[in-house]
């Protein structure tokens, strides 16, 4: 056994070991990201079946058209919220897929609901919920996989 | 080919640092008492400021 002791260097080494306190408390963080993951993943997929199922896929182009979306990406935005939702209730590259469902939710925001007001109980649903929707797969990207992710199945660590 | 063990890094803060020399710690690297009975002692390492420690094996 060989040890080596350096002078722990504040540029090179994680925030966390930066930090005099620690900021999050890692027993309970991994599952509070595995709760924010698999909602955002039911949402996701529930948005993605009813795009599909319940109005359609040409009703939600034509859908798109009415509020000045070109109505063929009805097509990619189903699919995305479909298999976007799926990978992340599996959490498979939660990370990046959260921040791929991002601009959905942006546009959402401000195409869709943007001229409903704040309040998400308006007439056509307030832009509070999509934005609040579209934060959330910001901090999803940022907090990555949580505890019973797949990823880490699939790509083990060396 | 066997792979070597990644070397483990530790941020450890000052103080005595126990750590297991006989190999039948649960709590890796660091003594549990476990070598009660064995030949080994546990090594104590001493810090005054808080410091990176990288295990290496052999």
């Amino acid at each position: 056994m060989k040890l080596t002791i350096r002078d722990i260097n504040p540029q090179s080494s994680s925030r966390t070991l930066r930090l005099a306190k620690p900021t999050i408390d890692l027993d309970t963080a991994p599952y509070a990201i595995t709760l924010l993951r698999v909602s955002l993943g039911l949402l996701c997929l529930a948005h993605g079946c009813l795009k599909v199922f319940t109005f359609t896929l040409p009703g939600t182009a034509q859908f798109f058209a009415s509020v000045g979306l070109p109505g063929f990406m009805a097509y990619p935005v189903a699919i995305a919220e479909g298999l976007g939702g799926l990978l992340l209730l599996a959490g498979i590259y939660s990370r990046w897929v959260a921040l791929a469902l991002f601009p959905i939710l942006f546009v959402a925001t401000f195409k869709v609901h943007g001229a409903s007001g704040w309040l998400f109980t308006n007439e056509g649903g307030g832009w509070e919920f999509p934005a609040l929707f579209a934060i959330a797969t910001l901090v999803q990207f940022l907090l990555g996989d949580g505890a019973f992710a797949l990823t880490s199945r699939l790509m083990p660590k060396r | 080919m066997a792979q070597q063990p990644k070397p483990l890094v530790l941020a450890l803060e000052a103080g005595t640092h126990w750590l297991c020399t006989c190999g039948q710690s649960t709590n890796a690297p660091y003594c549990d008492g476990s070598h009660k009975g064995t030949a080994f002692q546990p090594l104590a390492l001493e810090l005054d400021t808080p410091k990176e420690v990288i295990i290496t094996a052999p």
